[in-house]
């Protein structure tokens, strides 16, 4: 009788294991939300322009070619004159972001998919009238993660949108391998690697915003007609800063200054300086491997001054001067030459910054931070204080080691 | 028929995770008030005005071993009015599921299926938790002892890789504006206590009500530890500006971390570890749902009215709110600590009086026979 029963439960069981798998089924043919992936065209790099002219905004979306990509990667790089590009741009203008890229799609055979935007762009005309007609994108539609890398660009959008790198095949790649190897190796872009650092930058009080610069460089003239089109130079340079006020690009820092930017934020990866040598015309190398950062506020009524005490280690990178002396006076002579350099870089920085009256360094977020009640006198008019705020530099710098070489070569 | 039994080890996790799967999707210490970077330290603090919640709630299990809510109103104020009381809750662990599970659809409707209807992506998890319910309480606490450390490592993969993107800096200043801008930070994250109503009705399923009160407590501490540690996240990663106007602001904070080059878009984790606490919380409130209506009507069992029940809360969940905007509303603290409170804690307090009443009348009465 028991045992009856426990057969008729088990196939009761098995009754209604059968249905409820039967309903898997119908998860089989899919959700609305499907879509199949040669329906996809996945953008990986957005730009952002004005159209003067008619006053929209023009957007730019590349898209990895597959077929493009492929055929490349079979015919080992060169090949038939109709080779497809391994990416594809497109361009179209709009009111809003959304109407743009709706715009897009009518040009387009895919959909356009945003998920895997790796770099986004603004042209310095965009940049100039400000960038906050086009952040609502990034933060309300799910598609763009805020990982993307933001640059300025400087020169011809479109171009850029378009050319080829000679070490990747696509753009989106390229610019942010572009990026991330520079600020690995330099001081000379930077330190914004993200979306989500530029949102942050831009809603913090005290602290403006600033991005890489791209400059698009001229196209070669030896290029002719018929040509087969395969880079022979890289077609942008990754150097400086372009320095915001509020969400509007007010100038640019070149290499130097941006050094000096980065030496006040504390935010030196590795950078060199080219010194004199004490006793000659040539020039010795010295690479930073490390650095500190020490700054601190103080009120004097109404005037803010900062006390920035850098310290920076170095090793002898190149030394082509006669003579390497171990007399601790050479060595010290070696040191304030290098103290000297460092504050010559932080000061241009500071004066470019003062000339375009914004606070790249964060003083005024120090301020905030560290000393709030005082902040709160200042927030309303801190733009307009800031260029009169004294900064004191305090440098010591010290060369550690001096490589795998004691003496330079003397010939003979 | 055997009785269905959970143990207090199993309580823990139900609660645990129901609450940690509610607070970690809005984030309420950050979205709501203006604690901003301060909101680590109002989640702190939110840990007192919850227990306190929790404590008016559930100790009356202790008073009352082995009974529920409704079997307690109806002793200590009779058929009807303790009938009218009950009616309460009930309407509250509706409310509960029904904007959990509100919260939930949206969470999936806005990032992954703008297209797909949100009755579909309703039912099939309402699906799943009235099989759970017909399993009964028993499967329920054992499904919790299998996905509690699941859930437990999806939020160790959410947290740990957002620490490389961390800076402290944004930490800064520390309680610049006093204290006031906390206050609505520290009750709105308080006022979500009221998912503990459930222990009115889960305690009688323990093997040892007594020991419920205790796990629930404990269960608090723990959620409000990951609550802290998430609001410390949220702001190291994406500060506190972004953060606060995040709708999600965890879901955010996890689609804007790159590990490394090649290790990007972990947010599957978050999503699937709100996945398992949804289903979590909207199984326990229904258990307490259908088990009170049933202790109402007087029926033996809870399982005739689980499918009613759960078509009647999809509808709810639907119709409840207009749109999202309205839902945001519900953290709104005009509505949350004016209105929901009161009514959350307005049962359990007649219960308290009536309780406290008839103590003292017992007493006067022992008196007065002591007299005699």
């Amino acid at each position: 009788m028991k045992r009856e029963e426990t057969c008729f439960n088990r196939r009761t069981n098995r009754i209604t294991l059968v249905i409820l798998l039967s309903f898997l089924t119908l998860l089989l043919c899919g959700c609305w939300d499907r879509i199949e992936p040669d329906f996809i065209g996945l953008v990986t790099m957005v730009a952002f322009d004005l159209d003067d002219e008619r006053g929209l905004l023009k957007v730019y979306a590349q898209l990895p070619n597959p077929a493009g990509a492929g055929q490349q990667q079979s015919n080992g790089g060169g090949g038939s004159n109709q080779a497809m590009s391994a990416t594809w741009t497109l361009e179209a203008s709009g009111y809003t972001v959304f109407q743009a890229i709706k715009n897009m799609e009518l040009q387009s055979t895919r959909r356009l998919l945003f998920t895997h935007v790796e770099v986004v762009l603004f042209s310095e005309k965009l940049a100039r009238q400000g960038i906050r007609p086009v952040l609502d994108f990034f933060e309300r539609e799910p598609q763009v993660r805020l990982i993307a890398r933001p640059f300025v660009v400087q020169g011809d959008l479109q171009k850029l949108m378009e050319s080829q790198f000679p070490l990747e095949q696509f753009g989106a790649t390229a610019l942010s391998k572009q990026l991330a190897s520079v600020q690995e190796e330099a001081a000379a872009t930077s330190d914004t690697d993200s979306l989500r650092v530029m949102m942050h930058r831009l809603t913090i009080p005290g602290w403006e915003l600033d991005l890489p610069r791209l400059i698009v460089m001229p196209e070669e003239e030896t290029k002719k007609k018929g040509e087969e089109k395969t880079a022979k130079q890289n077609p942008v340079l990754l150097t400086g800063l372009a320095v915001f006020r509020d969400d509007k690009l007010v100038g640019f820092f070149d290499a130097r200054e941006t050094a000096g930017c980065m030496w006040l934020k504390g935010a030196i990866n590795r950078h060199y300086l080219v010194l004199q040598c004490p006793n000659g015309g040539e020039r010795l190398t010295v690479e930073i491997y490390e650095m500190a950062l020490q700054l601190v506020p103080w009120i004097d009524g109404s005037k803010v001054h900062f006390k920035a005490s850098i310290f920076a280690e170095g090793r002898l990178q190149e030394f082509s001067c006669q003579e390497l002396s171990l007399e601790e006076a050479f060595i010290a002579s070696l040191n304030r030459r290098l103290a000297t350099a460092i504050r010559n870089e932080a000061s241009a920085a500071l004066d470019k910054a003062r000339e375009l009256e914004t606070d790249v360094f964060g003083l005024g977020n120090l301020l905030y931070r560290t000393r709030n009640k005082d902040w709160q006198c200042f927030e309303d008019k801190w733009k307009e204080i800031f260029p009169e705020v004294m900064v004191d530099l305090e440098i010591e710098a010290t060369i550690r080691r001096h490589g795998l070489t004691l003496a330079p070569i003397k010939i003979r | 028929m055997f009785t269905e039994k959970i143990v207090s080890r199993q309580l823990f996790y139900l609660f645990f995770m129901m609450r940690v799967t509610i607070i970690i999707s809005v984030l309420p210490v950050l979205t709501a008030g203006q604690a901003r970077q301060d909101a680590w330290i109002a989640a702190l603090i939110s840990f007192f005005p919850a227990a306190a919640i929790v404590l008016i709630i559930g100790a009356l299990t202790l008073v009352f071993p082995g009974k529920s809510l409704i079997q307690i109103s109806e002793e200590l104020l009779g058929k009807l009015p303790g009938l009218l009381l009950s009616v309460i809750y009930l309407a509250i662990f509706l409310f509960m599921a029904g904007t959990d599970l509100r919260i939930y659809a949206e969470v999936l409707k806005a990032s992954f299926l703008p297209e797909t209807p949100i009755s579909v992506v309703m039912s099939l998890v309402v699906f799943t938790v009235v099989l759970a319910i017909y399993g009964g309480i028993e499967v329920l606490g054992r499904s919790a002892d299998i996905i509690f450390p699941i859930f437990l490592l999806m939020l160790l993969g959410t947290f740990s890789p957002s620490l490389t993107h961390a800076n402290f800096q944004n930490l800064q200043p520390v309680i610049a504006h006093g204290w006031s801008p906390l206050s609505l930070a520290i009750l709105a994250p308080a006022s979500i206590a009221a998912q503990y109503a459930n222990l009115t009705m889960l305690a009688p399923a323990l093997d040892q009500p007594q020991k419920g009160l205790k796990a629930a407590l404990w269960s608090l501490l723990a959620a409000t530890l990951v609550l802290v540690a998430f609001a410390l996240a949220v702001v190291l990663v994406l500060g506190p500006d972004t953060g606060a106007r995040s709708t999600f602001p965890v879901f955010r904070m996890i689609r804007a971390t790159r590990i490394s080059e090649f290790l990007e878009r972990v947010e599957i984790l978050t999503i699937f570890a709100w996945g398992l606490g949804l289903f979590v919380a909207l199984s326990v409130n229904l258990y307490s749902g259908s088990k009170g209506l049933s202790q109402v009507f007087g029926l033996h069992d809870n399982r005739p009215l689980v499918l009613p029940m759960a078509v009647i809360w999809v509808v709810f969940a639907i119709q409840g709110y207009q749109d999202y905007f309205e839902v945001a509303q519900v953290f709104d603290p005009a509505f949350f600590d004016v209105i929901f409170i009161p009514t959350l804690l307005f049962p359990p307090l007649v219960l308290w009086v009536a309780y406290l009443y008839k103590k003292l009348r017992e007493r006067k009465k022992q008196e007065i026979g002591g007299r005699k």
